[in-house]
């Protein structure tokens, strides 16, 4: 799993974090640290389509929380996923 | 470093940054500062700025990088010039003369005497490098033009008209002096009937290459790169998914 925008949105799913936060929480999840271009990009997007949006706050760093359409669209994600993981290890035992 | 990646921070768009650029900036300080997050900062910045682009302004830088694309390529393109010489003759009937000019340019043009032609005046040396003289002399073949020249208002032609392209263009004038010369003396050697030749406009030297013609090249690269921002546009439309 490498696209930026399902991070973002798997990091969120269990609390709201601000951009560093995510960062953090992404690399010990996935062992991959996203630039903060790559993971504002990805923020961007997310917060367009609504998926995620920011959490009122009086610090300089900005949190973002899990929207209920974003949550239904990890799941989605997550399924698609899953079905696929599925899919490979049943095939890869066969093989 | 990190004064360099703030200053690729800046290079986000106005309106991106009029949302996000405090949050950002300030983690770019929390960040730590090493030149692939510059990096990073630096291609994030310039998607952006693609990415917010309207139609007109994707068209526009599309249509311009094309157009420069297709100059680059039109420059880089070997050069050709046509030298053109004129061959009035007087007087024949109509069929007389295509008969006379397809009997003389059989042998004028025979691989024979081409190949004589090539090595005399040192054409096609790239080509012969790599090129098997037959294939040299189909080429020069294919660059030689007799045309018969009517004139205004007449449906006789008067004269004839030899013209040469060629990426030389003191060789091209020399090659059509050459296939005149070789004309004249064809005719007085054939005595063919009642024809009587007499050069009308010696082989030019040509300023100006016929080809490639650049601006046309610059118009059609101009037009395919309007074509690919379209399809650009219209690809990210329709693969973005919709806002909840």
């Amino acid at each position: 799993m490498s696209d930026p925008t399902l991070l973002v949105l798997a990091s969120l799913a269990d609390g709201d974090k601000h951009g560093y936060a995510m960062m953090e929480d992404i690399e010990s999840f996935a062992g991959q640290r996203l630039g903060p271009g790559t993971l504002y990009g990805a923020i961007t997007r997310l917060e367009e389509r609504g998926w995620i949006a920011p959490v009122p706050t009086d610090d300089r760093r900005q949190p973002y929380t899990l929207t209920g359409a974003g949550r239904e669209y990890l799941k989605d994600q997550l399924g698609a996923l899953d079905r696929v993981l599925k899919t490979a290890s049943r095939r890869l035992k066969h093989a | 470093m990190r004064p360099l990646i703030h200053f690729f921070a800046m290079l986000y768009p106005p309106r991106w940054r009029q949302r996000y650029g405090a949050e950002f900036d300030v983690l770019i300080d929390d960040a730590s500062p090493t030149a692939k997050t510059a990096l990073n900062v630096f291609t994030g910045a310039i998607s952006m700025q693609i990415r917010m682009w309207k139609v007109g302004k994707i068209l526009a830088v599309g249509g311009l990088a094309g157009a420069l694309v297709a100059l680059g390529i039109a420059l880089a393109m070997p050069k050709q010039y046509t030298s053109i010489s004129v061959v009035k003759i007087t007087p024949s009937s109509p069929q007389e003369m295509a008969d006379n000019i397809n009997s003389m340019a059989n042998s004028i043009l025979s691989r024979r005497s081409l190949t004589q032609t090539v090595n005399v005046l040192g054409l096609y040396q790239s080509q012969r490098a790599r090129m098997p003289i037959e294939d040299v002399i189909d080429m020069m073949h294919r660059n030689i033009a007799i045309r018969p020249v009517r004139p205004a208002g007449s449906t006789i032609p008067a004269a004839f008209a030899i013209d040469f392209n060629y990426s030389d263009p003191l060789l091209a004038q020399k090659v059509t002096q050459d296939l005149t010369g070789k004309f004249i003396q064809e005719n007085v050697r054939q005595g063919s009937g009642s024809m009587r030749m007499e050069i009308l406009d010696p082989a030019s030297l040509p300023k100006k290459p016929v080809s490639p013609n650049v601006p046309i090249i610059a118009f059609f690269g101009l037009l395919g790169g309007l074509a690919l921002g379209g399809i650009f546009t219209l690809a990210v439309r329709l693969t973005r998914p919709k806002a909840a």
